[in-house]
């Protein structure tokens, strides 16, 4: 029996608007599988927030279809019950103690155990400080509460909103360990929206970009890194060289050497074309794209399509 | 479960100390302090013992239910609309339907923050009414003033008109509620939730305004409308227990709006809790929680 994909969108569309209609979110479609680090990516008001926030049925999808575990979420909420939250900032009641807020949120979900509350808070490092009221918190110390709202209840798959703002970079690397530990160790699915993309790079087993409110790029990391990396080789003749390639893969002159947009298995065919036509070839570096480089990348040719689009479309 | 749930709610509401004691607890703690003063007053002076032995002592059953008079008003309605606008734009404010509408169905979410104020107003204010009400008998106790009698009749009586005016309570409570929410979902802010749940606990009387405009201008009597309000059924409900009598209509000089009999005015308030509820409910149901 095949598991049932931990997060599945189809076709999620949400338009604001009913005169002037905005599309927050087109058409996107996901699959994330269970026992991964999923990361989504995408520049202020791509549309994540908005995609995380129907996941949890806090908003109500224009069009599509979500499911969580393989149930709808939208015929069978309680499947939800599986899922810990922690969505554009922790927000909690400041009134009331970092304990307390943890209880109330227990309780009114069904979810209260003690015991538990009291592992969490020692796990976030605020069992100390769990007494004081959340309006003394810090934004860091905010976030790791989040954190441990989000798990009160154990779930399966933890969804997180730029979890690791207003983290020092030691909470940020904390932050990482943990998300890999819960997957690693726990066997849990993560699905977390960053902007800080060498985290994503470091942490996730697959990526998301999201641009526009579509999804311009999906994949493992490794994979998308891979795809869009170049070789830099040195030769006598960076011209001829370039001729020699002919169309068989896309390179430049710069810097005095050929640049190849080529992934890594493909150097040995490219070295071997250039030696068969006599061109000497003296070094060759590979230029790995950091998931930086990538997605400015593909957000940048994404906008300008749309724009192309849009001028195409006369709107 | 539900044990948890409303005593999660309980938490939430009770915790925010600063709002409960400044709109609902000051009601027993006034009372409190005040029986207290007197109390202590009458046992320490003579001359003060005298003077009020000389007014006569209310009997128990009148002193037990007085208290009610001073909340079951429209100061003490609009009391209670300020505080549930303040519960409920809270959970905007701070962002915190976040944390339970992924988990629960909102029509029991929000049923739970309405029964947990509905008891929090009502173990207040009946809080208050025992204070009052065992404060004067302390009281008739030092000055040697006869307190009433105590038998069946009059024991079954009170009981009724006592749980009548808990039940006014409780109306008046989820009406002024289901107005709070209502603004605090629109608005979204607690300020403007506040003064919105207010002025709509006000202008149930101020109707009455546009309606003499509309028989100035144009001869046409709207007066009875008035007569469906909630705040007209709830004062002729507490006319009704209190003197027996109905609460006489505004009206067109010369004329008479009939009123209504204790049985039209609570079927009155009971079809204005369900269709403010069932409209509460239907919004909350329909709205994307974004902050």
């Amino acid at each position: 029996m095949t598991q049932a994909s931990a997060i599945q969108l189809d076709g999620l569309t949400k338009v604001f608007g009913r005169r002037k209609k905005i599309y927050a979110v087109r058409d996107v479609s996901l699959n994330v599988a269970p026992g991964q680090v999923y990361g989504f990516l995408g520049p202020n008001g791509a549309g994540k927030t908005t995609t995380i926030r129907m996941l949890l049925s806090l908003m109500t999808p224009s069009a599509g279809r979500l499911s969580v575990f393989g149930k709808d979420i939208h015929h069978d909420p309680t499947v939800l019950r599986r899922v810990g939250a922690h969505i554009e900032g922790a927000a909690f009641y400041p009134y009331l103690s970092g304990r307390r807020n943890l209880e109330v949120i227990g309780r009114i979900n069904g979810f209260y155990d003690r015991e538990r509350i009291e592992t969490l808070l020692k796990q976030v490092g605020l069992s100390e400080r769990a007494r004081q009221r959340v309006r003394g918190y810090s934004l860091g110390m905010r976030q790791r509460l989040g954190l441990a709202a989000a798990l009160v209840n154990s779930p399966d798959l933890l969804i997180m909103d730029e979890p690791t703002n207003g983290l020092d970079p030691a909470g940020i690397q904390e932050m990482r360990e943990f998300m890999r530990e819960l997957v690693d160790q726990d066997g849990k699915t993560v699905f977390f929206s960053s902007h800080l993309l060498s985290e994503v790079e470091q942490t996730c087993d697959r990526v998301a970009i999201i641009n526009r409110g579509e999804i311009v790029r999906e994949g493992a990391v490794k994979a998308l890194l891979e795809s869009g990396s170049s070789v830099r080789i040195e030769v006598a003749s960076p011209v001829d060289a370039a001729a020699a390639l002919g169309d068989a893969w896309q390179s430049r002159v710069a810097g005095g050497a050929l640049v190849v947009d080529a992934p890594r298995a493909h150097v040995p065919r490219i070295v071997a074309r250039l030696v068969e036509r006599d061109i000497a070839v003296y070094e060759v570096v590979r230029e790995k794209q950091t998931l930086e480089a990538f997605f400015l990348d593909v957000t940048h040719t994404a906008s300008s399509d749309v724009s192309r689009m849009e001028i195409a479309h006369g709107r | 479960m539900v044990g948890n749930l409303l005593l999660g709610e309980w938490r939430k509401v009770n915790g925010n100390r600063i709002t409960t004691i400044m709109f609902i607890w000051i009601a027993p703690i006034g009372a409190l302090m005040m029986m207290g003063l007197i109390i202590l007053i009458a046992a320490f002076s003579e001359e003060a013992r005298t003077n009020m032995a000389r007014g006569q002592l209310q009997p128990w059953n009148e002193t037990f239910l007085f208290g009610w008079l001073l909340v079951n008003n429209e100061i003490g309605r609009y009391i209670i609309a300020a505080f549930t606008a303040i519960v409920f734009a809270g959970e905007y404010q701070f962002g915190t339907w976040k944390n339970f509408v992924p988990y629960r169905r909102r029509t029991t979410l929000l049923l739970t923050k309405f029964a947990v104020i509905g008891v929090l107003v009502l173990v207040a204010w009946v809080s208050m009414t025992l204070i009052i009400g065992f404060g004067f008998l302390i009281l008739g106790q030092i000055l040697g003033a006869d307190s009433g009698a105590v038998n069946g009749d009059i024991l079954r009586d009170f009981l009724g008109d006592y749980a009548l005016q808990m039940a006014l309570t409780l109306s008046a409570t989820l009406i002024a509620a289901c107005y709070a929410a209502l603004a605090a979902m629109f608005t979204r802010s607690t300020i403007a939730s506040f003064f919105v749940a207010v002025i709509i606990s006000i202008a149930e009387t101020g109707i009455l305004l546009p309606i003499s405009i509309i028989y100035q201008f144009f001869r046409v009597n709207l007066f009875a409308l008035y007569t469906y309000t909630p705040s007209f059924n709830l004062f002729n409900i507490q006319s009704l227990v209190q003197s027996g009598r109905q609460m006489s209509a505004p009206a067109v000089p010369g004329t008479v709006t009939p009123s209504h009999s204790l049985e039209t005015s609570l079927l009155i308030i009971v079809i204005w809790v369900f269709v403010l509820l069932g409209v509460t409910l239907w919004r909350f149901n329909r709205q994307d929680i974004t902050t």
